[in-house]
């Protein structure tokens, strides 16, 4: 048990015994309380009593001088005493509830009254004098009855017991509430345990189908790990990720995907062994841990059976499905020595065994890793190879066919990697674009083609246009137009003279949702060019309301001219749109000067492509550009063969 | 605040310790109010000091004022320190049982007396105390500066018209 959990039992258990002690010790406290209080009410009834005992000692007192026997002085401080215990009644809190007695403030006040009446002769009476001392006694003997009555009613009358008997009530009250107080505290506390418990229960476990989650199946894989270390035994971990389980979510309904789970779910428990445990990692992702194994075979034979039990046929809600998942299994720590990366191991098993097809499940190879680490080494990378200028721009001409002149270039993407050796400008782009490298690419492409175009105009060349390619995020997630108005403030670039690059694939959806985006380019005063054009997803409507200067063909359509029969219709459609939508035609991928004379006759003048140049370096499109300036094409069309001019 | 400038009398008094009171115990000239008995060594009657009202008022007078549950109001009570009466006659004991004149009687624990100012009140709001009263002495404990838990069992303690002391 972690230590946390023990400390919350330990303050669980402190709790409880206090409740327990608390409640025992007010109850007996109460009891004692209402003992007392009963004990104390006869507290009272004590004064009364002295007053009928004192009223007795005086009348005696009386009788006794009045017989010779006693002194003045003696009867004058009995006299004093049945005085002040009269007054002792008459205030004072300790007698107020005696005073409360009906008839005892009348009785005293008459008793006291009388005293008073004969305190002259009490006080001249001389021993012996039974003439006077009889009559005062006969005028005292009625109180006597009177005063004992009064006594009788203070200590046990109709109040006092009314007010015993309402504490004994409230002491009942009490009892009961305190009673209740316990039960339902011990009700409380118990109910605490079980909403914790469930609670925590509810966090380890889906909720669909009961199975472990992947917070638990991490405390799993963890524990399992160190049971296997020191046990020298291995662990399987399989990835099980159902094969279009979207698409019967969308056919079928959710209420199909969710019965599908939980009988997947089921057969997964039902194929796994007592030391195996199933979790549910989220969607339509489950994993198994399987424990104990010694040989790696052990693990492929689930892996087998668990692919085979899944892809039986199913009924859900009457329809008949045959579901289907790919699994990846990872050995640790035959894999890998950290469970985790065992975990992303069978992982990438998994996708592999998915994109592969044909294969259910895979084992994982260490080369499934060689990928992702390439991505996250050239990632690292790229970062510093931006800020350190390790990329370089190469650049390829675009030749209008019948001058043979360059009439721009397009600036292409090179990374040489210390490592990896020639990276490819798809890869550095969407590397950038996956690690969040975009922003800081393509203002570093735009930046460079600009510096390329004003180191130009310093040689005193005659300059051209320049064209770079944006990468699809700089549409949605920045605002191109912003770094663009910079770039082009910061180098001086005339706008006219860049051309961006819009690639129609992947950029049209994107632009779709943002139309304004090309306008504000537009306004800028760049030229805009849509790359690929035929390839990707773009509808006539984009060609009429984007403002887009410049088609380029795909090379795909013009390798389509080297086959035989040749195809030239969809060349012609473009070439026609383009003409009546007033935009240039590029045609891109150009080999063979047959390449030319089909483009030109079908009325495209303008292309790029390995028979003019490839893409080349700095230097070398300096000099290809001065020897424009001396006169000399880069491609002539002759009389009647065509030369490609090698400088 | 008063009853605390008391106590801090009553305190320096005790401090003080006993003001020449080594000289022999003077015989009564008045009324006899107060005797005691028991383990003294000074004595004006047989096995026993007896008291008049002067002398009483011979020793340092000291004030309490509180509210007791036989009167109405706060009473203001002048009187001798029961503590300084006691060594005067150089009593030793544990226990002190005070006796009233309609014979209620009462035990007081000597040991409490060390640190409360008790006294025998001879006046009750700068009047002498008639029997009549609860006089002439009243047995006074500092009321106020008690809980209300120690009050019953003091209160208990408070003999009114006191006749007699017996040292045990």
């Amino acid at each position: 048990m972690p230590r946390y959990q023990v400390l919350r039992v330990v303050l669980l258990l402190c709790v409880v015994v206090v409740f327990a002690a608390s409640t025992l010790i007010s109850y007996q406290r109460h009891v004692e309380t209402a003992q007392l209080l009963t004990v104390t009410q006869k507290g009272g009834g004590w004064a009364a009593s002295e007053l009928a005992f004192e009223l007795l000692r005086f009348t005696h007192m009386l009788e006794t001088v009045g017989a010779g026997r006693g002194t003045a002085d003696e009867l004058a401080l009995r006299f004093d005493l049945l005085w002040s215990r009269i007054e002792v009644l008459q205030e004072g809190s300790e007698t107020s509830e005696v005073r409360e007695v009906p008839g005892a403030v009348a009785l005293l006040d008459e008793l006291q009254a009388t005293l008073t009446l004969i305190e002259p002769s009490v006080l001249s009476l001389k021993p012996g004098e039974a003439a006077v001392a009889d009559p005062l006694v006969d005028r005292l003997r009625p109180f006597e009855a009177r005063v004992r009555a009064f006594n009788v009613d203070s200590y046990n009358g109709p109040e006092a017991l009314e007010r015993i008997r309402r504490v004994f009530e409230l002491n009942w009250l009490v009892s009961v509430s305190i009673t209740g107080l316990v039960l339902s505290g011990t009700l409380l506390i118990l109910m605490l345990i079980r909403e914790s418990s469930r609670s925590r229960h509810q966090s380890l476990h889906d909720e669909l189908t009961g199975l472990p989650n992947r917070k638990f199946i991490n405390q799993q894989l963890k524990s399992a790990a160190r049971d296997a270390s020191r046990n020298g035994t291995l662990l399987g971990v399989h990835v099980i990720d159902l094969n279009n389980f979207k698409e019967i979510n969308d056919t079928l309904g959710h209420s199909y995907g969710d019965q599908l789970l939980q009988q997947v779910a089921q057969r997964l428990c039902g194929s796994i062994g007592p030391n195996d445990t199933v979790a549910r990692l989220g969607g339509d992702e489950f994993l198994v841990i399987q424990e104990r194994i010694t040989q790696a075979d052990d693990c492929t034979r689930l892996s087998k059976t668990l692919c085979g039990r899944i892809g039986h046929e199913m009924v859900l809600s009457g329809s008949r499905v045959y579901p289907s998942a790919s699994l990846g299994v990872s050995i640790y720590p035959v894999d890998a020595d950290d469970v985790s990366q065992v975990q992303i191991n069978a992982d990438l098993a998994m996708y592999r065994a998915k994109r592969d097809g044909g294969v259910s499940y895979r084992r994982f190879e260490p080369e499934m890793n060689d990928s992702l680490q390439r991505a996250n080494t050239l990632a690292r990378e790229l970062k510093t190879a931006i800020q350190g200028d390790e990329l370089s721009l190469h650049y390829q001409p675009v030749v209008a066919f019948d001058s043979g002149k360059i009439v721009s270039v397009e600036a292409l993407l090179r990374w040489h990697n210390p490592q990896y050796g020639y990276v490819s400008p798809v890869e550095v782009v969407a590397i950038a674009e996956q690690y969040g490298l975009a922003l800081e690419l393509n203002e570093w492409v735009i930046k460079q083609a600009c510096l390329q175009y004003q180191y130009w105009v310093s040689l005193g060349l005659e300059t051209v246009c320049v064209a770079v390619n944006i990468s699809p995020s700089m549409y949605v997630l920045h605002d191109l137009a912003a770094s663009l108005t910079r770039l082009l403030r910061e180098t001086g670039m005339p706008p006219e003279r860049l051309i961006v690059e819009v690639t129609e694939d992947t950029t049209m959806r994107d632009i779709e949702s943002s139309p304004d985006t090309l306008h504000n380019l537009k306004t800028l005063g760049v030229q805009i060019a849509l790359d690929d054009f035929g390839t990707g997803y773009s509808s006539l409507n984009h060609l009429k309301r984007l403002p887009v200067d410049k088609l380029k063909i795909d090379r795909s359509f013009i390798q389509d001219l080297n086959i035989t029969p040749k195809d030239p219709r969809i060349i012609r459609s473009i070439v026609n749109l383009a003409e009546s939508l007033d935009l240039q035609v590029i045609a891109e991928g150009i080999e063979f000067v047959q390449n030319v004379d089909d483009l030109i006759a079908e009325g495209c003048l303008l292309g790029q492509g390995y028979l003019f140049s490839k893409a080349v370096d700095s230097e070398r499109i300096v000099e290809m550009l001065s020897a424009q300036g001396q006169g000399i094409p880069l491609f002539q069309l002759g009389a009647d063969e065509r030369i490609v001019q090698r400088i | 605040m008063r009853v605390l400038l008391s106590t801090l009398l009553f305190l320096a008094a005790m401090l003080l310790g006993p003001l020449g009171w080594s000289a022999p115990l003077s015989a009564p000239e008045g009324r006899v109010i107060l005797s005691v008995s028991g383990n003294i060594t000074k004595t004006n009657a047989p096995e026993r000091s007896d008291f008049d009202l002067a002398m009483l008022e011979s020793y340092p007078l000291y004030e309490l004022e509180m509210v007791t549950p036989w009167t109405e109001g706060t009473q203001r009570f002048q009187g001798v320190a029961l503590k300084e009466l006691l060594q005067s006659l150089g009593a030793k004991g544990d226990t002190l049982r005070a006796v009233a004149l309609n014979d209620y009687h009462a035990t007081i624990d000597l040991k409490e007396l060390a640190d409360m100012p008790v006294l025998i009140a001879v006046k009750l709001n700068g009047s002498h105390m008639r029997v009549r009263d609860k006089g002439p002495l009243w047995i006074v404990y500092p009321m106020d500066s008690f809980s209300a838990a120690d009050r019953p069992r003091h209160e208990a303690n408070m003999v009114w018209q006191l006749r007699s002391l017996e040292i045990h």
